[in-house]
């Protein structure tokens, strides 16, 4: 059989996104909703690359940046003015939360520890608001990319890519792979 | 190459099997395909980094192409048939079945360049169900007519199957021994002989040695993104190339048909098609086979109505587009103990017959089909594993990857789609083309009978997880609460009785007798869950057999 699409929904639709971000207008500065849209971000938010390395952390793979996570999820957005949008808005709104264990650092200043409790706040927040949109996106998009590249497979033993190679052996138990 | 006496419309596996039959008897043929021709060694992925990021690189995108009209409404008595998976939930936002894809390639090879190599003959049973059971329409010839076409497509595309299969008689053996199983697909066994049930090895068109040029599969595991080693089988490097090697075929790509041109006497004039610049020609023949597929055939043939045709042209019936018939399947998808490295093999190796004769499943008229469904649920690689089975985040992402990762079983059912009043293709009102064209609607409605059936194979499915030890379910979906459709019907229906089909038993029409149907369009039934390619390829060899016998002058 030719393959079915799962329908994943991995992303607000447009229409829910543009209506969050107008909700937002009763509590942030206003110069985040009334300046134009950048575009093209030209720098990634500094909070982006920690927020990224507190999902997928160093350990027994290498974190997200090391493996140019935040470059590939900004090239992205680049092409996608919601989710640049988005993780222009979610950053600062990282940041703003920094503020609560060491005022004036942002969030790529603060420990390990307090980047996770910020963002188990994110991923427990109502559903459909901003941090929590932010989380599940950036992870999202995040796991798109880091799996792209064969240095977060070592810890999986697993052989790829498919070709050219193939999987000779199939019928039996993996080797070293998993 | 002379004046093509044959114009053929699409160049999947009906149209390529008909356009090698009749050239390769010396008929000039000339194939028209909307889509690109793609170069297995350079535009398929599976060797970079990145191969999992993108499905089949397609170059048409399929999404967009049709619209749908609205679906039916979720009833909560069906509700352990939502979609679903652990970090996500479930995947239906309201309560309406919602709209997925029609999920089809658009090339020179059609969907057989995304498709698993599944290379399965119609159960004989599924050809009378009208007959017998009261339901859809009898196809108007015996499976015995069809077995030699059978033959001869599966000696082309070169199909590697089981010693034996007692419900489908054979006139020969397959060309080639069945590939081994994987292990997972192995496991997945274990479950299925404790509760009893068979597991075969499933035919397929890929080689289990050299085979007419081509490698032996090496159980990459990924023919839904192409196959760069040119072991598939699909149309495009078969019986397209082969047409094309004789001399008497040309390929004209980028070349949507717009619209055909309904004559005086009862004869189609010309194919109107738009080149890669928008500009449109004519492309004349005496005669014209249309394969593009049960939901743009139907919009082709309503697409050229005109003062001969008011209704669209072979509409006299009034069922061009009418008894659409889609993929009715259920997929799970459970945790195994052991690493299994289940991203390997075929993706679609094995198969349980047991249930697919239509009265085979308890209370249900239409039979189901079994099989690894790695393909399906498209479990094979790090990014799905992290996005759609472990979720999580930090430290503990990467021990449950490490923990998880290559141990996912997925084991799924097809079934019998009926044909009813509320399924058929239709032109959108409102919806365009580039070229100004109406756009085919997809009208689809899933009558009780069809949820039963879906409800039959997820409590199965689910069974045969539990007993293959692989019970903790990470992910299910299915046809009831999402259209999701690659296997499609019946638009353009195969009878004797004019009024109540579109084309005659050689697939011509009633009326215009220059003007043929090759596709699964044609379809009375669906059969029970099989793939219907080597049918498709079967029933055009068998039409072409015919023109070649009486001539192609009508």
């Amino acid at each position: 059989m030719r393959p079915v699409e799962p329908p994943v929904r991995l992303s607000l639709p447009r229409r829910e996104l543009l209506r969050l971000l107008a909700g937002l207008a009763a509590w942030l500065p206003a110069p985040w909703l009334l300046a134009g849209l950048p575009g093209t971000p030209r720098a990634a938010p500094s909070a982006l690359g920690p927020l990224l390395d507190t999902l997928l952390p160093a350990g027994v793979a290498p974190a997200a940046t090391e493996l140019g996570v935040d470059t590939a999820l900004m090239a992205e957005a680049g092409g996608n003015p919601n989710l640049a949008r988005l993780l222009e808005l979610g950053c600062a709104w990282l940041d703003r939360q920094a503020a609560q264990f060491a005022y004036g650092t942002g969030f790529a200043g603060l420990a390990e520890a307090q980047r996770v409790a910020i963002v188990e706040a994110a991923e427990a927040a109502p559903a459909r608001s901003l941090p929590r949109v932010l989380f599940a996106a950036v992870r999202d998009r995040a796991f798109h990319h880091y799996y792209a590249e064969p240095r977060a497979w070592a810890h999986l033993r697993y052989p790829g890519p498919p070709q050219p190679v193939g999987f000779p052996g199939h019928d039996g138990p993996p080797g070293d792979a998993p | 190459m002379s004046a093509a006496q044959v114009v053929v419309i699409g160049s999947g596996p009906g149209g390529a099997a008909i356009a090698w039959a009749l050239a390769s008897a010396g008929v000039k043929v000339r194939i028209l395909e909307a889509g690109p021709r793609y170069n297995p060694l350079s535009d398929y992925r599976l060797h970079l980094p990145g191969w999992e990021q993108q499905p089949f690189p397609e170059q048409v995108p399929h999404r967009g192409r049709q619209t749908h009209a609205p679906l039916q409404a979720l009833e909560a008595q069906w509700d352990s048939l939502h979609s679903w998976n652990r970090p996500m939930g479930r995947f239906a936002r309201g309560d309406r079945r919602g709209f997925s894809a029609y999920s089809h390639v658009v090339g020179v090879g059609g969907s057989t360049l995304h498709y698993a190599g599944e290379s399965q003959r119609l159960h004989p049973a599924a050809m009378r169900m009208h007959s017998r059971f009261g339901v859809a329409a009898d196809w108007p010839f015996a499976y015995e007519a069809l077995e030699p076409f059978y033959q001869e497509a599966e000696r082309i595309i070169g199909v590697a199957g089981p010693p034996r299969d007692p419900t489908r008689p054979r006139s020969a053996p397959y060309p080639m021994d069945p590939h081994a199983m994987s292990y997972a697909t192995q496991k997945l066994g274990e479950g299925f002989r404790k509760l009893g049930f068979s597991w075969i090895p499933n035919p397929v068109a890929s080689p289990t040695r050299p085979y007419d040029g081509r490698p032996p599969c090496n159980y990459c595991g990924q023919c839904a993104r192409g196959c760069p080693r040119l072991d598939k089988g699909s149309a495009d490097i078969t019986f397209v190339a082969k047409a094309l090697a004789t001399g008497n075929c040309q390929l004209d790509t980028l070349s949507p048909v717009l619209r055909l041109e309904a004559g005086e006497r009862d004869r189609v004039a010309a194919a109107i098609y738009a080149d890669a610049e928008g500009n449109t020609h004519r492309a004349e023949a005496g005669l014209f086979v249309v394969a593009c597929g049960a939901v743009e055939t139907p919009r082709l043939l309503l697409n050229s109505s005109g003062p001969h045709a008011p209704d669209g042209l072979a509409n006299e019936s009034g069922l061009v587009g009418r008894n659409f018939m889609e993929t009715v399947y259920w997929t799970s998808s459970g945790l195994h103990p052991e690493p299994l490295g289940s991203y390997r093999g075929l993706p679609s190796d094995a198969i349980c017959w047991d249930f697919n004769a239509p009265d085979a499943v308890p209370g249900v008229i239409g039979g189901v089909r079994f099989s690894p469904t790695v393909m399906e649920s498209d479990l094979s690689g790090p990014v799905a594993y992290a996005r759609r089975v472990v979720g999580g985040w930090g430290h503990a992402h990467h021990a449950a990857m490490q923990a998880r990762f290559g141990r996912v079983l997925s084991v799924g059912g097809i079934g019998e789609s009926l044909p009813n009043p509320g399924s058929f293709i239709d032109l959108d009102p409102q919806a365009r083309d580039a070229h100004g064209l109406p756009r085919a609607r997809i009208h689809s409605q899933l009558p009780e009978m069809e949820i039963r059936r879906i409800r039959f194979m997820a409590e199965t499915c689910r069974a045969i997880l539990e007993a293959a030890g692989a019970g903790e379910l990470v992910e299910e979906y299915g046809s009831w609460d999402f259209f999701n459709s690659t296997h499609v019907f019946g638009t353009a229906r195969m009878g004797a009785d004019p009024q109540h089909s579109v084309v005659d038993p050689q697939c011509r029409s009633h009326r215009w007798r220059n003007l043929l149907v090759t596709d699964s369009s044609v379809f009375p039934s669906s059969g029970g869950g099989e793939s219907p390619s080597l049918t498709i390829y079967a029933n055009a060899l068998k039409a072409a057999r015919h023109l070649l016998d009486t001539g192609l002058a009508p």
